[in-house]
């Protein structure tokens, strides 16, 4: 088998004026977990629906196991397990009939108590749809997409709308896949779940990929070492001083935070710690961390991956 | 083997949901059991004077018989509005000719030689030889409650007629044989018997439109038809499923239905006729392509309803399924032509003898498929899984 499971170059979808996927390209490893990052409307759904057989492209190609396809048929689907951003299930079927309900759409499968095992839901095998929790039910998606043992999981925002804990939990899964040989593509807009979980990020922002690679390659390309963010009203003459000590300070005036990147964390603070006296500013909060992808995102488009 | 795994799932989850079960199970039978209540008294005429024609002889028997009608057609609470004319070939022709317009509720034919008929038999009788009584013919209108109620009562009061026979001639008189030829088949009007086939009709325009429809619109809103279209199943088989789900429910529905009707409302119609079977299977197919329609226009459920209510009320009551729908005005007389019910509910009524449809069976057939065909060519057009 290829080294890369799946490549896709040149991928276009153009509604009307609206470049939803503009020439989008790259190659997934195998047994790699892939996640394509970005902000609401960037693209990643469109992209993943054209992969996984949902919407035809307008242009590029699509090699999937070595082979290049049209469109993905059920040929591929047998190999391929997706959970969809939104996924709803039949709320009068128990957790162990719908896993039993999607068996049969395939031609092989696991077993259905090791998938109950996997996603950690076997007291709730006989439980209703109906009733399970949030993040019970994202499990039950995620086992439902296991079930046909496929090589490639598409994983489209699995965490989202799930508390921390859950979220933890959806992240230990997708470890354990990828301990398994999975592939995993996936997408997020957020930016500790692609730096915890992936081996390959790409950013996408309006329908293109504007940078990839692995998360820390991607973070030290920043060429800071920490950032120290601070909760204040700042003024011009603040700002201009900044700059002026090659800090390359970065405001948010709407929600009064100033971003600082800095190698020297001592002098940098101490200069604040002074300006703010001198201007008679009020620090309220005080933040000094290292970089992640959020600030890929930010010195790549200027803007927030949350803004969105 | 998958596929019906598959039609299992799909159907225990409808069985499960109390809602869906009231509404497609329950409440049908419950429909059944109020229109029982209320319509067949309705059916009954009460105070009604009927308007006859007598076609009579010259004689002593035909004389009584005349004199007796004549007297029925007196006074404030007359039974009758009698017309008597000399019976002959013309006459009957043109009163016929009446009775099928409406304009009388039934005709009532003196034969000729009746007295001479009269006479033979009575003295045949007498020395002890059997043979057929005279015959009056009476002519009634098919399916015309008015005619039946009509022919009922001339047939009560001939019955009568014969025993006062028997005082005046000391002959025992069995009967003067009231021959109905009836512009049709059938000679009573049983409430049951015209509404049992509607309400099949009905289960199944139900399940069609918020069964399959709503049903539909429902799974692909939420995404799970997408969820299921991402996985190896192919398209057709998923179809198929969930058409074979829905058939259970549809058999079930209809046998709920039927039981009802024969034991507790004594229908005398056979569920399992030609006719009755063919126009159930034709009623299926063209009412569930018809929700295959519904699920393709519709983009949300919201939508769904609203389309689904627009359709429920004029199709359900301007079908004929309650009552024949005749004579309406012409601003809603066009939902009735184009309505596939009414060809639907008219032809089994025919097809089982009940009523007679105002249209040919060949248009009674037709045009529910062409409804079939349309609804079926649009789905195939626009109905996407894919799509949420």
């Amino acid at each position: 088998m290829a080294d890369f499971i799946l490549e896709v170059e040149n991928l276009k979808k153009y509604y009307g004026t609206v470049k939803a996927v503009d020439g989008v390209s790259f190659k997934v490893k195998q047994g790699s977990i892939f996640t394509l990052l970005g902000p609401n409307g960037a693209g990643k759904t469109t992209t993943i629906e054209i992969i996984e057989g949902l919407r035809v492209p307008d242009d590029g190609r699509i090699i999937f196991m070595g082979e290049e396809i049209k469109r993905v048929e059920n040929k591929q689907k047998e190999y391929i397990g997706v959970s969809l951003q939104e996924t709803n299930l039949i709320p009068y079927l128990t957790v162990r009939e719908t896993l039993d309900m999607f068996k049969t759409l395939f031609p092989r499968s696991l077993d259905i108590d090791d998938v109950l095992k996997m996603i950690s839901l076997e007291d709730k095998a006989n439980t209703y749809i109906k009733n399970l929790s949030g993040g019970q039910k994202q499990r039950l998606v995620i086992g439902l997409a296991m079930i046909n043992d496929p090589l490639i999981l598409f994983l489209d925002e699995p965490t989202t709308g799930l508390d921390p804990q859950a979220r933890r939990n959806t992240w230990d899964i997708l470890l354990e896949l990828k301990r398994s040989g999975k592939t995993i593509i996936l997408t997020t807009h957020y930016m500790e779940e692609a730096e915890f979980l992936s081996d390959w990020v790409c950013i996408m922002d309006h329908g293109k990929i504007i940078r990839e690679g692995d998360p820390q390659s991607l973070i030290r390309a920043l060429e800071k070492e920490s950032l120290i963010e601070v909760e204040l009203e700042a003024n011009s003459i603040m700002l201009e001083k900044l700059s002026s000590a090659g800090l390359d300070p970065v405001y948010d005036k709407k929600h009064k935070r100033l971003l600082l990147k800095t190698n020297d964390i001592l002098t940098t603070t101490e200069l604040l710690l002074r300006l703010s006296k001198e201007n008679s500013l009020q620090i309220k909060d005080v933040v000094i961390r290292q970089p992640n992808l959020e600030d890929v995102f930010l010195s790549l488009t200027g803007r927030s991956l949350r803004e969105e | 083997m998958r596929t019906l795994k598959l039609t299992n799932y799909i159907f225990k989850s409808l069985a499960r949901d109390k809602l869906d079960l009231f509404w497609l199970l329950i409440f049908p039978v419950i429909l059944l059991m109020i229109l029982m209540l209320i319509f067949p008294s309705l059916y009954e005429p009460k105070n009604i004077t009927f308007s006859i024609t007598l076609l009579s002889q010259k004689g002593t028997f035909s004389e009584i018989i005349e004199k007796v009608f004549g007297e029925l057609s007196k006074g404030e609470n007359r039974i009758f509005q009698l017309l008597v004319l000399p019976d002959s070939r013309d006459n009957l022709i043109k009163e016929i000719e009446k009775l099928k317009t409406r304009k009388i509720n039934l005709v009532v034919e003196i034969p000729e030689n009746f007295d001479t008929q009269m006479l033979n038999w009575f003295m045949l009788k007498s020395f002890g030889m059997t043979t057929s009584p005279p015959c009056i013919n009476i002519y009634s209108l098919k399916h015309d409650v008015a005619s039946e109620s009509a022919y009922l009562t001339v047939k009560n009061i001939l019955q009568k007629l014969e025993l006062e026979f028997i005082k005046k001639v000391g002959y025992e008189l069995r009967k003067i044989e009231s021959e109905p030829e009836i512009v049709g088949t059938r000679a009573t009007f049983s409430y049951i018997d015209f509404i049992y086939p509607g309400i099949v009709i009905f289960v199944i325009f139900m399940t069609g439109l918020f069964g399959i429809g709503l049903d539909l619109t429902w799974l692909k809103e939420r995404g799970i038809l997408k969820r299921i279209y991402v996985t190896a199943f192919p398209k057709s088989k998923f179809i198929t499923s969930y058409i074979i789900s829905k058939l259970y429910l549809i058999i079930l529905q209809v046998t709920l239905i039927t039981l009802m009707a024969k034991f507790v409302y004594k229908t005398t119609i056979n569920p399992l006729s030609l006719p009755f079977i063919g126009y159930t299977l034709l009623t299926i197919l063209c009412l569930s392509s018809l929700g295959f329609f519904l699920a393709s226009v519709s983009k949300s459920t919201t939508s769904a309803n609203a389309i689904s209510q627009i359709l429920n009320f004029p199709l359900q009551f301007l079908g004929g399924i309650y009552f024949p729908v005749v004579g309406l005005p012409w601003a809603i007389r066009w939902i009735v032509i184009i309505n596939p019910i009414t060809y639907l509910a008219s032809g089994i009524r025919d097809a089982l003898g009940i009523m007679k449809s105002p249209y040919p069976l060949s248009i009674t057939i037709a045009v529910p498929i062409i409804w079939t065909i349309v609804c079926l060519i649009f789905t195939l057009k626009r109905f996407r899984m894919e799509e949420v």
